[in-house]
């Protein structure tokens, strides 16, 4: 504390009013901060990941009227995920690498600080895909920045001077982070990336005061590293039972399995669990690698303060298609058959949407949010195991065998684009990929810190496959959790690879691939605005007050998976590829820079 | 073609000489002036190159391209990361090729990793340059193609 004291005088000395708590724990500091509507405080705006805020001064009625009230460039090119976070009169603004983070005054918008850590460039290309990266956490006067080159550190939110910084992965062995990290009670909780390069995926929890390392939870291998109970740690209800992982692999494979973990965590307060999914089993070849690959593509359950495993549930076991589990799960409290039930709701990249009792991992819904989904019939809800049509399963074509018209592709009906829940109309509001795949699995050998990726694959417009005449790569929709149905949904000319925004104004706000702020009807899904930012947006939709007024602000900077269809030059042809000659289009639309915009009424 | 070819020979004992070890020089005959990917492809209609199959040998440069489509684009035309090959390799001989495969470039919005030590590019890296010179002489298609031989 007494370190913190002078900065604090100092900030104050500056004109600066960050609200920093005195005497509280970080679970009331963060809880409090993010139950202020004036806030938005961390990347969901609550715990619950619901990206939804009650502010109403912008609503269904004035917002044809928006207007830009000002911008910020970052400097930085790559795609940029994620969104500001403000709280009381600061914004702070965070970049793809080399992470540079901005403290803004939001009364004047001049830099406060900025702080641009050094880190290895050799770190960029072990990056899979772009060196993007989805934002801070705050907790009491300190901002957790998760750099790319897996060093987690802690900022004085003050005055943007290093308070701790710890080491969380190799880079030289393929780790690298892209989450943005969540602090529970005394721990910062943070993931790791490089599932293409064959790293073991972990939860770990960091103390938030010194940065020492709490507990860690790999998502495979014997049940003590995955702080997994055999006789408590329940899948579909029932123990998981001993070595669970290990005997779902061959041999040694799980060691460099992936399972990987750089999607958005929630929590819950009263049950005290914190929820994030695995990513991809490695490598991309299924027939390598017999099994159900578990604790892969797996939503994890974990007690906050042990990390031990209260449920799992693997949405895709054995995976033949990279469709990642790390989506986001959504925590809501919505009335199913009559009974208001706690769940989590989670849009996996396998195209289907999951409903579960968030308190016991029951599997209640689980039903296709894009209907172009043609890889499983359905979810066998007795065993929650996917029922995969033999037609478009890699594996069972067999290595060498080109798979053909696989929907989704393997960047998922959705990927990591978050999205939003509003409780006044009880619709999950979901940006969305409609594109479709040829797949063919083929052998690679493992060298460490390389990339292991062992497939070829061609994306396309899932029209092509449907033969429904349309050529949409995305669809923004608006889904109903308890029934596993889609209520509307609004074409678009390219994945919708922005974060969601649900406002008390029943309208929700996404970006688009081309630069588009968008904000629609929260009952219909009718357009009521909508205005191009400098690029493509792959970031989310925020939104906050300051002195009174609302306003809302969206990184644009196209780049990420999506970025990678956009050709850089447009020659060449794209023959049977018409598809990606979609993709190709987007750079008529938009081309690199990352810039914050913001709108505010007149 | 003529100098091309030149290129591609030295290019190769290059290759050979900066430490890849399993380079299979499968080069025509001396004295001959075809590109790297010649005999290689088999179209069914001239100039239709939908209607064009390549060997195995070559599909083995596709795959090896798979490793490039994360930053390069799924065509290889580039994306918000790499810039084309398609285009860079009308820009580029093998010498540079090699040198830039096997050590890695560091570009102004990009870096591109060594792949020197990586079996899966340096086992077919005569491939690979074959597909990718194909694709830049606009001899094939983007995408995945059928094999003539299976």
């Amino acid at each position: 504390m007494i370190t913190r004291i002078p900065s604090l005088i100092a900030a104050i000395a500056m004109g600066l009013l960050v609200a920093v708590p005195v005497s509280v724990s970080a679970n009331d500091d963060v809880k409090a901060l993010s139950a202020d509507v004036n806030n938005w405080a961390m990347w969901g705006r609550t715990y619950d990941g619901a990206r939804y805020s009650p502010l109403s001064e912008i609503n269904a009625g004035n917002v044809g009227s928006l207007q830009v009230a000002w911008t910020f460039s970052t400097g930085v090119l790559r795609g940029h995920e994620g969104g500001p976070m403000v709280i009381g009169d600061t914004m702070f603004v965070h970049t793809p690498f080399p992470n540079k983070v901005f403290s803004i005054n939001l009364a004047d918008q001049t830099i406060n600080w900025a702080y641009v850590p050094v880190q290895d460039p050799s770190v960029i290309p072990v990056m899979c895909c772009d060196t993007v990266y989805r934002g801070l956490a705050y907790a009491e006067g300190k901002i957790f920045l998760q750099q790319a080159d897996t060093t987690l550190v802690a900022l004085d939110a003050n005055s943007g001077e290093v308070i701790w910084s710890v080491v969380n992965g190799d880079p030289s062995a393929g780790s690298t982070n892209t989450n943005a990290p969540i602090v529970v009670n005394d721990k910062v909780y943070t993931g790791i990336s490089g599932g293409e390069f064959g790293v073991r995926g972990f939860l770990a929890a960091y103390n938030i005061n010194d940065g020492s390392l709490v507990w860690k939870g790999y998502s495979t291998g014997p049940d003590d590293e995955m702080l997994i109970d055999p006789e408590n740690t329940t899948h579909m209800l029932e123990p998981v039972g001993p070595n669970s992982s290990l005997d779902s692999w061959e041999g040694d494979q799980w060691k460099i399995g992936g399972g990987t973990t750089w999607g958005w965590f929630t929590y819950d307060p009263d049950l005290n669990l914190i929820y994030y999914g695995t990513g991809n089993p490695s490598t991309w070849n299924p027939v390598v690698r017999p099994g159900d690959n578990k604790w892969s593509m797996t939503i994890f359950a974990r007690d906050a303060d042990t990390g031990m495993a209260r449920w799992v549930y693997q949405m895709t076991p054995h995976d033949e298609w990279d469709y990642d589990g790390v989506n986001e799960g959504i925590l809501a409290d919505i009335e199913i058959d009559g009974v208001t039930r706690k769940v989590i709701v989670h849009f996996d990249r396998n195209g289907f949407g999951y409903t579960l009792d968030r308190a016991t991992g029951e599997l209640l819904v689980a039903e296709k949010y894009d209907p172009a989904t043609n890889w499983a019939t359905h979810v066998d809800m007795e065993t929650g195991r996917p029922q995969v049509v033999a037609e478009y399963s890699t594996d069972q074509q067999g290595e060498d065998v080109n798979t053909q018209n696989i929907c989704p592709a393997a960047l998922g009906s959705k990927d990591q684009q978050p999205a939003a829940f509003s409780p006044r109309t009880g619709l999950f509001y979901v940006p969305t990929n409609h594109v479709c795949m040829d797949y063919e699995p083929f052998r690679v050998e493992y060298v460490s810190g390389q990339p292991y990726v062992g497939a070829t694959l061609s994306m396309f417009p899932a029209g092509r496959v449907t033969g429904d005449g349309t050529d949409n790569l995305g669809n923004f929709i608006a889904w109903d959790a308890a029934k596993g149905e889609i209520v509307w949904s609004v074409p678009e000319q390219f994945s919708v690879w922005s974060g969601a925004l649900a406002t008390g104004g029943d309208i929700v706000f996404y970006g688009t691939l081309d630069g588009r702020l968008k904000a629609v009807d929260a009952n219909s899904g009718a357009e009521l605005y909508s205005f191009k930012t400098p690029s493509g947006i792959i970031g989310n939709v925020n939104t906050w007050t300051f002195e009174g007024k609302q306003y809302v602000g969206v990184l644009s900077g196209v780049g990420g998976w999506a970025g990678i269809g956009m050709a850089a030059g447009l020659e060449g042809d794209t023959d049977g590829l018409g598809a990606v000659g979609a993709y190709r289009g987007l750079n008529q639309h938009t081309q690199l820079g990352g810039v914050l915009t913001v709108f505010a009424l007149p | 073609m003529i100098q091309k070819f030149g290129v591609t020979v030295a290019g190769l004992v290059a290759g050979a000489m900066i430490g890849a070890g399993n380079l299979v020089v499968t080069a025509a005959a001396e004295g001959a002036e075809p590109p790297p990917y010649e005999g290689h492809i088999q179209c069914e209609t001239e100039g239709d190159l939908s209607t064009c199959q390549i060997d195995l040998w070559l599909t083995r440069g596709y795959r090896a391209f798979s490793q490039c489509q994360v930053c390069h684009g799924l065509t290889g035309d580039g994306s918000t990361i790499g810039p084309s090959l398609v285009r860079k390799l009308r820009e580029i001989d093998l010498d540079r090729f090699m040198e830039v495969v096997v050590n890695g470039y560091e570009g102004q919005i990009g870096v591109m990793p060594g792949w020197g030590t990586n079996p899966n590019v340096m086992n077919y890296i005569d491939q690979l340059y074959a597909y990718l010179l194909a694709r830049a002489d606009g001899v094939l298609p983007a995408g995945r193609l059928k094999r003539y031989d299976r």
